[in-house]
């Protein structure tokens, strides 16, 4: 009985960097990554950008820095002894805080991305605590509501990575039913050991995506063959993932062996497009497929006229 | 004197300061060097300390 039940995620665009991601609590100082209105540790509205609040207290401290020539040319004024005094000193400082001036605003852009580093640098332990807090704020509604969650650890495992959010991702999207038209993820949730979940969605994904299965899924299926073979259907994903790789004449001859293995198991669209590949580029080192193919297409596609 | 001195102690003052945005400016930081550091100091990486 399929218990999958079907599901939309809300559309979610990729930040072209990380860090784009986390706000931060102008009162508290809590990081988050969701996008939650309010604050969830201090319950107020004051959630901005890093990047707004690195520019702004840059803003700040270069203001600070010209204060001081400011008071120091006004102690230099009142302490001059003659009018003459106290207009050179007058002077000066106003030249030196106008250069000063100039210069803050010659390197305010590269000194925005400075107070941004330094920001990080300085709060890696407090933005792990916000990401943590944001981890488990995803796992709590994860009985009343599946889909909220997956999207809550979508946006999280994008500067948290590592098995424990995969894995989670995983187990919720197994129990999703996956469609063509979903932004659907996979190199991103592969993990450092064989995890069945992982591999029927990687069958799954080769049936409805082929095109997320790439290099590193392919050779996170060559690494775990064996284990996949003990699976209930574990030829089944493994003939889907050989499929999909047919796709792309580099993957044929990377994965040569691990396609030949399965070459009998492939539907006849994928056959036939190996076969192609293969009758284009005959003197390319196909490590055996070519005959595998061969003898394949006499056995049975002989009286196909596809195959003519 | 005392206002020559105060003058001396400002000039001195931006000087420094304008030395340190110079000196800044030489290696400048691009957002892909920020993220690579963020990410890494979150996933266990090099924090990367400047």
């Amino acid at each position: 009985m399929n218990k999958k039940k079907p599901v939309t995620f809300r559309p979610f665009k990729t930040p072209r960097y990380a860090y784009g991601l986390l706000r931060i609590c102008k009162h508290c100082g809590r990081y988050t990554a969701l996008p939650e209105e309010r604050c969830s540790k201090c319950g107020k509205s004051s959630l901005v950008p890093v990047e707004q609040y690195a520019v702004s207290s840059k803003g700040r401290s270069m203001h600070t820095r010209l204060l001081l020539p400011l008071l120091l040319t006004l102690a230099a004024v009142y302490f001059g002894n003659s009018i003459r005094q106290m207009v050179i000193c007058g002077a000066g400082g106003l030249v030196l805080m106008g250069l000063l001036y100039y210069t803050q605003r010659k390197v305010r852009q590269s000194e925005n991305l400075h107070a941004l580093n330094q920001l990080f640098s300085r709060n890696v332990g407090i933005i792990k605590e916000g990401l943590e807090f944001n981890r488990q704020e995803a796992v709590s509604v994860l009985r009343e509501n599946d889909v909220l969650a997956y999207e809550k650890l979508r946006v999280i495992s994008i500067l948290l990575r590592g098995d424990r959010i995969s894995r989670q991702r995983v187990a919720l999207l197994h129990s999703f039913l996956l469609r063509k038209d979903m932004d659907l993820e996979l190199e991103q949730l592969l993990l450092k050991d064989f995890e069945p979940l992982l591999a029927e969605y990687i069958g799954e994904i080769a049936k409805v995506r082929p095109d997320l299965i790439k290099d590193r899924t392919l050779r996170y299926v060559k690494t775990y063959e064996v284990q996949i073979l003990q699976m209930d259907k574990g030829t089944a994903i493994l003939a889907g993932v050989a499929g999909a790789a047919v796709r792309m004449k580099r993957y044929v001859l990377l994965y040569s062996e691990f396609i030949g293995r399965y070459t009998h198991e492939l539907p006849k669209d994928r056959f036939l497009r190996l076969s192609k590949l293969i009758a284009a580029n005959p003197h390319e080192p196909w490590n055996g497929l070519d005959l595998t193919v061969a003898e394949l297409r006499e056995t049975q596609y002989r009286w196909d006229p596809e195959f003519q | 004197m005392i206002s020559y001195v105060i003058l001396g102690i400002t000039f001195l003052y931006a000087v420094i300061q304008i030395s340190i945005y110079a000196s800044r400016q030489r290696k400048p930081l691009t957002r892909e060097d920020i993220d690579e550091r963020l990410l890494a100091a979150l996933n266990g990486g090099d924090p990367g300390r400047e």
